[in-house]
């Protein structure tokens, strides 16, 4: 179902476009991707998994989980989260491991290319882009590839006003600093914008990128700059894989970025920051949120959501945990309890709640992997969120040409990702031999700044876990 | 220091092969050493293919008895050893004459390969593109096994019964005392002192040499290989090579990933790097989906690289070498994992003092400074 009448942002209308899945004709917007698509619809099991061909749909929405995977044009292991539609594609489900397809459009013949440039910017959120905008304002020739469809990364999903540490951007929503630099980045005549893009690997020779399905694409730049993000984390109980189970951020992007209302009821996991962010922005959106379940004794993010969440008549459970997820093809039911702090159940306090949906707010991961391709250190930190680089206060990685910067250095937010992108293109730029003087202090105040927003007693355990991997 | 009748440095297939057929004969007190995990060689990075067709007698034989106890070790052990066969595509006249010749030989010794027709290649697997293909040489009895299901079952047996395994623990010195008859084997661990050594570090063999003040004629150049995505099981069974194209093989793993693999360039000189390259998987892309043009889609979930440890003469060198209880067992090249278990058998024999009908003196490591090389085995990748 589509959201019509939101609050806070306005869905152009857009051309119709006619794909055909499983046979039958479906009609979707021009710019959104399959799974939207499809969700829209109603349909949400998306394939029967490999080995068990239990039900699978859509999870993280952002081509990070493989989750969503269909075939294609003939073609098997789509991620369709991030696939647009185009006129007369053919979608299949995959019922278990596909085939392998002899029929499978080939590439095109010279689909091989080599591309140069001063750095290369994998991942265009809000680290990304200010990455990029720092390198080619020094005069650096810049490549940002996403593999999204589009620019921004979880930036452009932020409706709220921010809630940023200081007063940088707080106040501000997301999406409008989005635009911002997505706009810059765009008629930035010394960057090149690669949208679904997906970079594979980063070799001794160059870094490897699948272009919209179409082009191996071999860059070959003097810096690179990974800037992945983080991916959703998932808990266990039964049934955790029913379509239906998304990540809160998946749903963030079905709603805030495609405009398709993800279902009618949904129970939320997690009261953290992004839990409670987006059970307000599924309100806005029309759907009914019947609870979120928290397994910590205390709400873990800011009062000030938690208050709005509460005038809603949301009930916060702190101290629950969830037993089992019930249903056949997709989620009908959640049974959650108390737990009496050692993890073990309150048989008494059981509760069930009939949804549609369950969201799952539980964390994040760093999308370390290309830096562990690249041949960058890593350390375990907990409180960044897990495997991060080690690097030096310029951002830089122990693999000389490689920098990081954002929720891959260490799970933050949006402030503290666009100061680690500034100073690493910065610093690329000063190592390129084309940054200087500007570049210089652009760093420092960013450091600055940085030190500021991760002040006080709050961040106390993220500040010694960052202390464990500067260089 | 810690006494033993025999100690085994490297725990790939071949260290973990001669350790077991020691204690099947009765030698109990062995001690094998791993710098790294097990496998985390050559070992665990190779294609997983066990064949025996080769051109050359010795080998043959060698092969033959490999399959038998592969078979035997999977029951006892519990791995599968999938006897899937190798096919092997030939494009011209020459080829099939030559793979013809080998047929005979092979048959001869047993091994029951057959030339097949294109259209029966295409029976084993429809998916390859046979258009160019003339024929194609099979033996129904050459298959596959996986490395870590391999090692880690070694690793279990081995922790039920007597042998003990020591992963992480790097040899960093050997002392020869006694006129070399007594080793003093030093580790970042513990220290061991024995009569009977065997060196079994695959592309290391020639460092843990010169611990022992040995130069050691064994060389290791880089090969690599991928795997897929998962596709269904049973989309393609055997091992199926082209040496048309890059010596390149392809196989399907039990989960459903196709495991690939191509030659290295002539020119790329040996080195102990270990890193993948963009331009391997640029040629082996080519080559795979020319083979297997359903396979221009499959995208890569991993990418590795190994060593063929190569002797000079590409065959494998084995038996005692220029110290009294010492053993070499390296030198592989690409083989030397489906050759483990005849060389376990054949090398403890050796070791026991006993004897033994595989032809073990073949590989007679002296052989080299003597200058009688041996022709070099059929290989690939
Ligand atoms: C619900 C929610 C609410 C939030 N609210 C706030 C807030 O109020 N204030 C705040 O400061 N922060 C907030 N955040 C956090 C903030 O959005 C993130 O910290 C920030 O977006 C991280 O930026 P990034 O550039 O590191 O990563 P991302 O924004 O995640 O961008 C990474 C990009 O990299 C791309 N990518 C990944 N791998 C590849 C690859 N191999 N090849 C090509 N491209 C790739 C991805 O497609 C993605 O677009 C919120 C987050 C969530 C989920
Ligand atoms: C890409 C690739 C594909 C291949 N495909 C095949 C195939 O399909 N079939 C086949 O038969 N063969 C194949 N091979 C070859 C095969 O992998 C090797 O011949 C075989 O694994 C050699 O086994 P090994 O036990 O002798 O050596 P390794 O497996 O390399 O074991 C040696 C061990 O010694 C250890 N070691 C070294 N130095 C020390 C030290 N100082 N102290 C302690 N431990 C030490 C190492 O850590 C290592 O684990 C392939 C190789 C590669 C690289
Ligand atoms: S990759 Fe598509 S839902 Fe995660």
């Amino acid at each position: 179902m589509r959201i019509d009448d939101h609050p806070i942002i306005s869905f152009p209308e857009r051309e119709t476009v006619t794909f055909s899945y499983e046979g039958e004709e479906v009609e979707a917007r021009k710019g959104e991707t399959i799974a939207a698509a499809l969700h829209n619809e109603g349909v949400v099991e998306l394939r029967k998994s490999g080995d068990q061909k239990r039900p699978r749909g859509l999870f993280c929405a952002i081509g990070k989980c493989s989750s969503c995977l269909m075939t294609v044009d003939g073609v098997p292991n789509v991620r369709t989260c991030i696939t647009l539609v185009r006129e007369d594609m053919e979608v299949k489900k995959q019922d278990g491991f596909p085939e392998i397809s002899p029929d499978a459009a080939p590439l095109e013949p010279d689909s091989i290319a080599t591309k140069v440039a001063d750095l290369l910017v994998i991942g265009g959120g809000p680290a990304g882009l200010k990455g990029a905008i720092t390198a080619a304002d020094a005069g650096a020739d810049v490549i940002i590839v996403d593999e999204n469809p589009f620019l921004g990364g979880q930036l452009i999903k932020q409706t709220h006003k921010f809630f940023g540490s200081s007063d940088q951007e707080a106040g501000t929503r997301g999406v409008e600093i989005g635009e911002e630099l997505i706009e810059r980045v765009e008629e930035h005549p010394k960057v090149e914008t690669m949208k679904s893009s997906s970079a594979v690997g980063i070799y001794e020779e160059a870094v490897g990128i699948y272009r919209n399905r179409k082009q191996f694409l071999k860059v070959d730049a003097g810096k690179t700059l990974i800037a992945t993000g983080a991916t959703e984390d998932m808990i266990t109980f039964p049934n955790n894989d029913l379509p239906g189970v998304y990540g809160a951020g998946g749903i963030q992007t079905l709603m805030n970025v495609y405009g398709v209302k993800p279902g009618d009821s949904v129970l939320m996991v997690g009261a953290g920051n992004v839990g409670l962010i987006v059970s307000y922005q599924l309100l806005q959106a029309g759907v009914d949120v019947e609870a979120i379940v928290e397994i910590a004794p205390e709400v873990g993010g800011y009062f000030v959501h938690a208050a709005k969440i509460r005038r809603f008549g949301v009930p916060i459970l702190t101290g629950h945990k969830v037993l089992e997820v019930e249903g056949e093809e997709r989620v009908k039911r959640v049974r959650v309890a108390e737990h009496d702090g050692a993890g073990e159940t309150i048989q008494s306090t059981e509760r069930e709640y009939e949804v549609d949906i369950m969201a799952l707010a539980v964390g994040l991961s760093p999308s370390y992997k290309l830096l562990h391709h690249a041949g960058s250190e890593l350390k375990f930190q907990p409180k960044l969120g897990g495997y991060v680089p080690e690097r030096d206060e310029r951002m830089k990685t122990t693999r000389e040409d490689v920098y990081v910067a954002g929720d891959v250095a260490g799970v933050e937010e949006a402030t503290a990702a666009m100061l680690e992108g500034t100073i690493a293109g910065a610093d690329a730029a000063i190592e390129l031999g084309i940054g200087g003087k500007a570049e210089n202090e652009l760093i420092s105040e960013s450091r600055d700044k940085l030190k500021e927003l991760r002040a006080g007693p709050y961040y106390e355990e993220l500040r010694k876990n960052l202390k464990e991997v500067q260089t | 220091m810690i006494e033993k009748d025999v100690v085994i440095i490297g725990a790939g297939s071949t260290g973990l092969a001669i350790a077991y057929y020691l204690s099947k004969h009765g030698v109990r007190d062995v001690t094998v050493l791993e710098k790294g995990y097990v496998g985390s060689g050559s070992t665990g990075r190779c294609g997983t293919g066990i064949r025996a067709q080769f051109a050359d007698e010795p080998t043959i034989r060698m092969m033959k008895r490999s399959e038998e106890n592969w078979k035997k070790l999977g029951e006892e052990i519990g791995f599968d050893f999938r006897q899937t066969g190798y096919l092997y595509l030939l494009y011209t006249e020459e080829e099939i004459e030559q793979y013809r010749k080998m047929k005979e030989l092979q048959n001869s010794l047993g091994v029951p390969t057959e030339i097949l027709s294109p259209a029966e290649a295409e029976e084993l697997c429809n998916l390859i593109d046979t258009s160019e293909v003339k024929a194609a040489s099979y033996n129904p009895e050459d298959g596959k096994a996986h490395p870590f299901e391999v090692t880690t079952g070694f690793k279990k047996y081995f922790q039920e019964g007597e042998v003990e395994l020591k992963e992480q623990r790097e040899v960093t010195g050997i002392e020869l005392e006694n006129g070399g008859k007594c080793k003093i084997v030093k580790t970042t661990g513990e220290n061991y002192r024995t009569e009977v050594l065997v060196n079994a570090a695959g592309g290391w063999a020639r460092n843990v040499g010169e611990m022992m003040g040995l130069e050691i004629p064994v060389t290791p150049y880089r090969h690599q290989a991928i795997i897929t995505e998962p596709f269904k099981p049973g989309s393609i069974e055997p091992m199926i090579i082209s040496m048309k194209h890059e010596d390149a093989y392809l196989t399907q793993t039990e989960r459903g990933g196709i495991i690939g693999g191509a030659g290295t360039p002539e020119d790329e000189p040996p080195t102990y790097e270990m890193r993948e390259t963009l331009s391997f998987e640029e040629r082996a892309s080519k080559v795979f989906s020319t083979i297997i043009p359903g396979l221009r889609h499959a995208r890569i979930l991993r990418h590795w690289a190994g060593y063929y440890a190569m002797s000079p003469d590409g065959n494998p060198m084995l038996g005692e070498y220029k110290i009294p209880g010492h053993y070499l067992a390296a030198g592989f090249s690409g083989h030397g994992y489906m050759m483990a278990p005849s060389v376990g058998e054949g090398l403890a024999k050796v070791i026991k003092g006993g004897r033994t009908d595989l032809p073990i003196d073949y590989y007679d490591p002296d052989r080299i400074d003597r200058g009688e090389l041996r022709e070099e085995a059929v290989q690939m990748g």
